[in-house]
């Protein structure tokens, strides 16, 4: 994967953890925001099911509704 | 004489209309590999053949080295061989051997590059002025003439005659028999340009800070201040192929390489290998850095161009 002119072997470091990837790689001046933005992008987050990804949503904030004069959410 | 053993050993004399025969020779390529029968099944097919084995690497059993095109021809064969009986009979005794020697255009780098052919037994293919190529045949496949080679040239011009940047190959064919006797061809329509010769670009060590290497990538040449550096033109596009690494026996151990960069001040390459890797390797021991193959290369727009790998040492 190429980022910013910088070439990663994905296969190497999908078997590696974040903070291996950030050590490894932190001679090419990537913020370790970018560094990150980076190892997502080889490692994207894997959610084992439905009600996983359900979890990870955020929750709506509640509303006033003012005809109801109920909350919704 | 009515009786003959003749129509064993000899052919008809018969000629079909179109007989092919030799044109002026156009261009010379050392082919010391084989073209299979399936390989010039038909004209198209041989031609890409002979584009693809251009675009191998040179240590490639096939590969395909073409030569400038030809200005000038003189022949130089041997003459045949004679005898005499002294009332008067003449014949010939042994048919000499075909040489000749060719001009062409190049300069002193690519003298140089061409002198390591020097007095090497090697095959040559002939392309003459028809568009038709020229070679022989061992069993079904397709080979060069075996010939010796010898190139002169980097002196002086006179300025009495066309001299200056001129290049003379001599050339002398080993066998008679295999040169007129078994002798085949193959037209083209093709564009000879597409058959591209390559040229060498030497990876090279430029300083380490452990796992993290500066790769340089230069042509070598007379240019008394330094080889030529291709980074500006390709480094971009090489940066983003993929090497491999390799240490132990033949280098036949992986030695992973995790991102590979461009290094915009120092006009090279970073080439960052494991670290975990890197650190178990013995002090001092060497291991070998892959670049990508002429044909990847020539993929990504990166023509013309061979890099050859480079040793490194752990230090």
């Amino acid at each position: 994967m190429i980022f910013e002119g910088i070439q990663f072997n994905e296969e190497h470091w999908k078997t590696k953890t974040e903070a291996e990837f950030i050590a490894g790689e932190k001679h090419h001046d990537l913020s370790e925001e970018r560094m990150k933005e980076v190892y997502s992008l080889i490692n994207p987050p894997v959610f084992s099911s439905r009600d996983d990804r359900e979890d990870k949503k955020p929750k709506a904030k509640k509303v006033f509704d003012p005809i109801g004069d109920t909350s919704i959410e | 004489m009515s009786y003959s053993l003749c129509g064993t050993s000899v052919d008809n004399t018969g000629e079909q209309a179109c007989d092919k025969a030799k044109g002026v020779l156009s261009r010379l390529a050392i082919f010391n590999g084989l073209i299979a029968a399936a390989d010039y099944v038909d004209q198209d097919t041989f031609f890409a053949k002979l584009v693809t084995n251009s675009k191998l690497s040179k240590s490639a059993t096939n590969k395909f080295f073409p030569l400038p095109e030809i200005q000038e021809i003189a022949r130089t064969s041997e003459a045949n061989k004679e005898g005499t009986l002294n009332l008067g009979y003449k014949t010939v005794l042994l048919e000499g051997r075909p040489a000749y020697t060719v001009k062409f255009f190049g300069g002193a780098d690519l003298l140089k590059r061409l002198k390591t052919f020097d007095n090497q037994t090697i095959r040559l293919i002939e392309y003459d002025a028809n568009g038709v190529f020229w070679g022989t045949k061992t069993g079904t496949d397709f080979i060069g003439y075996q010939a010796k080679i010898f190139f002169k040239g980097g002196e002086m011009a006179t300025g009495q005659n066309v001299e200056e940047g001129l290049i003379e190959a001599t050339v002398s064919f080993l066998s008679a028999v295999e040169y007129f006797k078994n002798s085949y061809w193959m037209e083209s329509t093709g564009n000879y340009s597409d058959i591209t010769p390559l040229l060498d670009v030497n990876l090279t060590y430029i300083s380490n800070a452990t796992n993290v290497f500066k790769i340089g990538m230069t042509i070598p040449g007379s240019n008394a201040i330094g080889p030529y550096n291709i980074f500006d033109e390709h480094g971009a596009a090489i940066a983003a192929l993929t090497f491999t690494a390799g240490s132990g026996t033949n280098y036949g151990t992986s030695l992973p390489i995790t991102s590979i960069a461009v290094d915009n001040t120092l006009k090279c390459l970073t080439v960052t290998f494991d670290s975990t890797a890197y650190t178990a390797l013995s002090p001092g021991v060497k291991f070998r850095l892959n670049p990508p193959t002429p044909a990847v290369l020539d993929a990504a727009d990166v023509t013309e161009t061979e890099l050859l790998s480079v040793i490194l040492t752990e230090s």
